[in-house]
């Protein structure tokens, strides 16, 4: 694994690095959320009902009176727990079974190929939607349908990559020398697909948490009270005119985490690929 | 035995022998027949090459030979055993007698791993513990003449000449009786290829292998082969000891193939009539004898019927023109 990312090269990837800052700042939000968020991001406080940004509720407060910049810490939570969980899920599963598929071909590439296009013909939004009408609305059913949805991308880039490695040399060495399909995938196959791998996870994680926003504004993903961007985003609707602050600022954290994601991707590909390395 | 005898010598302590082996290939409605029925034997201790043009089938017979493809039809028997036949367990303990070394090194050794996990690799497949395999590594890399301190890079790291020898080292690590080489030095410099090529004679006579050695190099036939078998689209043209055949070739297309040669000294250059044509598309090979279009001395037979690999002065030639007379 050394040789994969060299600390002093960071700073040539200043999108990379960009990405980084901001989802280490996302992620210590999150976890410090308890110690930094001035207020309960769940009590209603009616007489402070939308009220404007201020010196005291620095990004204002919602119809409940609840502080606008808590539940946005708070949300954190939702929004990180959702992504990574579900995109990791999604990569578990996804990538064994792909480079298998690509490893193995014949009818089990046939056979998975199909499913995974008639999987990806769907939108994840809407694979996401039957599957939480189907389970029924919680935070671990919006990974689970989330993780489902992207199960896919995950199987058919590792495909492709184990299709391609598959007929090289040091695998043809490995199987002369008696080696299984499986010690083959262990071995030669999964170390030498993980950069485009990690390129694929890390812009996963900001699509899940895209599509969770997306869930939890339509009303299927998590329930309130429990804070979440999309919930909020949602409630913020209503008032678009009247407290615009309510579904500005939780538009705000969904972009610049997802875009965050989306840098750290984008830079992970520049700095793994050797033909785009920097002279 | 003498000379005279070797070519054709069917005796039973044959490491291995190639039994009517055949490897089709699916393409369309056809079949590409890559290997058409090679039937070849291979004595413990020598070293037998297969040349032959680009296209002709040898590397293929040398992947079934090594087990990375399955072969249509026909027998390897490997010390007695049938490898086509083998399975599970029987068949891992008889694929540790056999190991292949590949042309080009750079594509034959895993970008992500160290050295010496490549080199300890065909001993993890076997089962050897961990330490004992690193060990065993180190010294295998030490004995192809890689410096201390080579186990812990990456093949990017190293020379195109170093990298052959951490495959040979990777073949040899596990103590095997017959080695496959498919030509090991044509994707090396010059410079390097004599070092390799030094290095594998010597290996040959201390561990006591056998080689089958897949090249196009006349050079490399003259350094290292005792024995040569020539293959044309799929079939063995000639087999013959590597004296007999640069001295007098018989089937025609060994002619060519040696006419091929540069010879420095012209005074020493021999007439022999040139090969005309490219190689004809497998899908569709001629009828009656394979190399008849090619060939300057063809008649109506060669086109009809099909010529048997035979005797003929302590060889195996397969041509109606020499074994008629």
């Amino acid at each position: 694994m050394d040789g994969l990312i060299k600390m002093g090269e960071i700073k040539d990837y200043p999108s990379f690095l960009a990405g980084l800052i901001i989802v280490l700042a996302v992620v210590l939000t999150a976890m410090l959320a308890p110690l930094i968020s001035p207020y309960d991001p769940i009590e209603q406080n009616m007489p402070h009902a939308l009220q404007p940004p201020s010196a005291y509720h620095l990004l204002g407060t919602d119809p409940y009176g609840r502080d606008v910049l808590s539940r946005i810490i708070w949300g954190a939570r939702v929004s990180l727990y959702v992504g990574l969980l579900s995109a990791t899920i999604a990569m578990i599963v996804g990538v064994p079974f792909g480079a298998l598929a690509g490893q193995l071909g014949g009818i089990a590439d046939a056979l998975l190929s199909r499913v995974i296009d008639i999987m990806l013909s769907f939108p994840g939004i809407i694979l996401a939607i039957v599957v939480m009408s189907i389970l029924g609305q919680s935070v671990d059913n919006t990974v689970l349908a989330i993780s489902l949805a992207m199960i896919p991308r995950f199987a058919r880039l590792a495909r492709g990559e184990a299709l391609q490695l598959s007929v090289q040399e040091y695998v043809q060495a490995a199987k002369a020398s008696g080696a299984g399909n499986l010690d083959i995938l262990v071995h030669h196959i999964l170390p030498n697909i993980l950069s485009p791998i990690l390129v694929q996870y890390s812009l996963s994680i900001g699509s899940a948490i895209m599509i969770e926003a997306g869930l939890s504004f339509i009303g299927l993903g998590v329930q309130p009270p429990t804070p979440s961007w999309g919930e909020m985003l949602s409630l913020g609707r209503q008032y678009l005119y009247t407290a615009p602050w309510l579904s500005l600022f939780p538009g705000l954290a969904i972009m610049l985490t997802v875009l965050a994601f989306n840098l750290l991707g984008d830079g992970l590909r520049d700095m793994l690929d050797p033909r785009l390395k920097r002279v | 035995m003498g000379t005279e005898s070797r070519a054709t010598y069917t005796g039973n302590d044959s490491l291995l022998r190639i039994e009517d082996l055949k490897m089709y290939f699916k393409e369309g409605k056809k079949y590409l027949k890559a290997v058409d029925g090679v039937t070849l034997e291979i004595e413990d201790g020598e070293s037998l090459c297969l040349v032959g043009e680009s296209g002709c089938g040898k590397s293929t017979l040398l992947k079934c030979v090594a087990g990375i493809l399955k072969p249509t039809s026909g027998k390897i028997i490997f010390q007695g055993q049938d490898l086509t036949k083998l399975k599970g367990r029987k068949l891992l303990k008889a694929r540790r007698k056999i190991q292949l070394i590949f042309q080009n090194p750079y594509a034959s050794l895993d970008p992500r791993m160290k050295i010496i996990d490549i080199v300890a690799e065909p001993l993890r497949i076997q089962g050897v513990p961990k330490d004992e395999r690193r060990k065993i590594a180190v010294e295998t890399l030490r004995e192809v003449g890689l410096p201390p301190g080579v186990e812990n890079k990456y093949p990017h790291q190293l020379s195109g000449g170093m990298r052959q020898r951490v495959a040979i080292a990777r073949a040899l690590s596990v103590k095997p009786k017959l080695v496959l080489a498919d030509e090991p030095t044509s994707a090396l410099d010059v410079s390097v290829q004599a070092g390799i090529l030094n290095l594998m004679k010597r290996l040959q006579r201390d561990y006591g292998l056998t080689y089958l050695f897949v090249t196009h190099d006349m050079g490399v036939v003259r350094y290292i082969c005792e024995r040569v078998a020539v293959m044309y689209l799929g079939k063995i043209a000639e087999v013959a000891s590597k004296k007999q055949l640069f001295n007098s070739p018989l089937h025609p297309y060994t002619q060519a193939l040696l006419n091929s040669v540069p010879i420095p000294d012209p005074s020493k250059r021999k007439r022999r009539p040139p090969l005309k044509g490219e190689l004809p598309d497998p899908l569709n090979p001629p009828s009656g004898c394979r190399f008849h279009t090619r060939c300057p001395y063809a008649t109506e037979k060669c086109g009809k019927e099909e010529p048997q690999l035979l005797p003929k002065n302590g060889r195996l030639v397969a041509c109606h023109l020499v074994n008629q007379d």
